[in-house]
């Protein structure tokens, strides 16, 4: 008997008992629903820290001042000996394996084009701290070394901000008021979205840190050239905890601290945190597959328990069937099949589901989801296997029946 | 010709640990186009023998050789085989497949001998005309008269074109006029020079054949020929 052939027998006694088998099939329905919807939405969860990952940029320190201890008090963080711009070089020339070492600083600044106004951030850098941080532009150009040096009032305006002052228009070439200092806009930064914290990475505008420094935010009096944070970029991830311990090296001698004494600053891996969020994403996604896969094996159980009773129920066609001529393994085949083309029957009907589902649910809250093709095969196909391995053992049990007794049950 | 051959066969089973003789040492042989009934009260064999027959079972000791093939030791997969290619079966009950049409349940038998869908309707209509119920081929059981599922079931018993039709109580389900019919429809098969065998406890029955087993104790008691009593077509009384 050829396959085809017994699933034709399969689909005539699945739609004999019509409500029957799709009550059955809801099981499989529901299972494959909810497997197929927790890993969309947990894949779309995944994908938007991967952009946060990529947002961040790679393999990344962040360097701050940190608190000291001064006779048993602990003072705030940054209040005494600043990271300066010359540590930045220094640990970009003496530390193997930096990419980038950008120092920069930020603070609260007024914007102004024509009539508009915005109150954003300004963030002095180097072009390294673009290179740091994998920050595009999209629009114009970065600094030049030359606008770097001088400190020239030129400036990168985040998509935020450009988007709040000038709208689609282009920008480049626009001269805006910052705290009342003309500064004119040489490129438009892509856009970055949100950070980790929750705050609009985009609104923010860059200008050379020599500019910021001396003519928005003011100089430092006690410590000539200081910045409030250098940002480093590591070559490779593997490289990191060697780059870590070097850097605090480094800064240890610069700053001059004794043995005994305390770091003055503070290096956060913020790769590392990323990841750590990262993993705690994947595990969470992957509970919650787990949880829904439970949903599946229970909608596999319920049709073993189906089979079992239509083989019960069909003793005397099972044994009509061998006393015609049907072997074992036609029996094994027959009711093997019902079962397979009852759970991939579900399977797909519960891929349509999900479908409508993830549409639904994408639409009215906003979730990130993505639909992976290659979970829609596997789901058909994991049902199609739930299909066997619950069909199995009634499929036996049809075909062990003696025709004998078969004939002669009541 | 030698159809069907029973030497010296015995079959046991064991029954909560003692053994029960179904069939105790006996030698039968019948041939090809003859009509046999076997009758005898229930406990007797009859069942034994006829699943013997039918290849639906072996024996425990002896030969049992139908149409030249030695049916001991044969595993399930060949006794299977045998079963689709030589042998047809009617029932008491009918065993028609339920909410299948009478054509589907015919041709039921071709599926296993790997029949191609088209040529088993075409070879399950014509044996439905046969049996006269060639409008009735899209019908399910339950919209038949069980005078007309049985002959479904005949029809079903013949597509394979069988050396032997084995018949358990096929009038048992069935009313005195309706039985006549069927009697009728087994004489002009057996007519046909198709061989049958008829296991019945109704003697009236039995009369239809030409020659008598009668079983007891899982013996054979006696072994008659005897005058076939014909069955007429159907609003005629049966005559002697």
């Amino acid at each position: 008997m050829s396959v085809l052939e017994s699933v034709l027998v399969a689909l005539t006694a699945l739609r004999t008992n019509l409500l029957r088998s799709m009550l059955t099939m809801l099981g499989i329905i529901i299972g494959v629903a909810a497997v197929i919807t927790m890993v969309a939405m947990g894949t779309g969860a995944q994908k938007e820290v991967d952009a946060q990952i990529a947002a961040l940029g790679t393999n990344l320190f962040m360097i701050m001042p940190g608190s000291f201890r001064d006779h048993g008090a602990r003072m705030a963080s940054g209040s005494r000996l600043k990271l300066t711009e010359d540590d930045a070089h220094a640990i970009k020339r003496e530390v193997a394996g930096v990419v980038a070492s950008a120092p920069t600083s930020r603070g609260a600044v007024q914007i102004v084009s024509g009539n508009m106004n915005w109150s954003t951030t300004v963030q002095g850098i180097d072009n390294d701290y673009l290179l740091a941080r994998n920050w595009e532009i999209v629009e114009g150009r970065v600094f030049e070394a030359r606008e770097i040096r001088s400190g020239t009032r030129a400036a990168l305006v985040g998509a935020t901000v450009a988007e709040e002052l000038f709208g689609e228009a282009s920008i480049v070439g626009q001269s805006v008021r910052i705290n009342n200092v003309p500064f004119q806009i040489v490129g438009r930064l892509g856009p970055k979205g949100q950070s980790m914290m929750g705050y609009d990475q985009d609104d923010l505008v860059m200008v050379p840190l020599e500019a910021a420094r001396g003519r928005l935010l003011g100089a430092s009096r006690a410590v000539a050239k200081a910045v409030s944070v250098i940002m480093v970029s590591v070559e490779q991830a593997s490289m990191m905890d060697e780059v870590e311990e070097q850097i605090t090296g480094l800064l240890r001698q610069r700053h001059r601290l004794r043995a005994d004494q305390e770091n003055t600053f503070s290096i956060r891996n913020m790769s590392e945190m990323v990841a750590t969020r990262a993993e705690a994403s994947r595990v969470f996604n992957m509970l919650l597959a787990a949880v829904a896969s439970v949903s599946l094996v229970v909608g596999g159980i319920g049709i073993m328990n189906i089979m079992l009773v239509s083989v019960t129920e069909r003793t005397r066609e099972i044994g009509l069937r061998r006393a015609v001529g049907a072997k074992p393994r036609d029996i094994l085949t027959q009711f093997l099949i019902e079962a397979i083309t009852l759970c991939t029957i579900g399977g797909a009907v519960g891929v349509l589901l999900s479908v409508v589902i993830i549409m639904v649910t994408s639409n009215l809250t906003g979730w990130p989801v993505e639909l992976p093709f290659q979970v829609i095969v596997l789901a058909v196909l994991f049902s199609a296997a739930i299909g066997v391995s619950f069909g199995y053992y009634p499929a036996r049990k049809a075909a062990r029946q003696d025709p004998i007794e078969a004939l002669r049950y009541e | 010709m030698t159809l069907l051959s029973f030497d010296h066969v015995s079959r046991r089973y064991s029954v909560g640990g003692s053994e029960v003789h179904a069939l105790d040492d006996v030698s039968v042989t019948i041939d090809a186009g003859e009509f046999v009934s076997v009758i005898g009260p229930s406990g007797s064999g009859k069942s034994t023998f006829m699943n013997l027959c039918g290849c639906l079972d072996t024996p425990s000791d002896g030969r049992v050789t139908i149409d030249g093939v030695d049916v001991a030791g044969m595993g399930e997969e060949r006794l299977s085989e045998l079963r689709n290619e030589r042998i047809g079966f009617v029932f008491q009950q009918f065993n028609l497949l339920a909410r299948t049409s009478a054509l589907d349940n015919v041709a039921l038998p071709l599926i296993y001998s790997g029949v191609k869908r088209k040529a088993r309707h075409i070879e399950a209509m014509r044996v439905l005309e046969r049996v006269g119920l060639g409008e009735w081929a899209n019908h399910h059981p339950s919209q038949l008269s069980g005078g007309q599922q049985q002959r479904v079931a005949i029809a079903r018993a013949l597509v394979n074109e069988p050396v032997l039709i084995l018949a358990d109580e096929p009038t048992g389900a069935l009313d005195s006029h309706t039985s006549a019919e069927i009697m009728c429809l087994f004489q002009e098969l057996n007519g046909q020079g198709i061989s049958i065998v008829l296991v019945t406890h109704e003697q009236d029955i039995a009369a239809a054949s030409s020659r008598k087993l009668n079983f007891r104790d899982g013996k054979v008691l006696s072994d008659e020929r005897i005058e076939q009593t014909l069955f007429l077509e159907p609003g005629l009384e049966a005559t002697a």
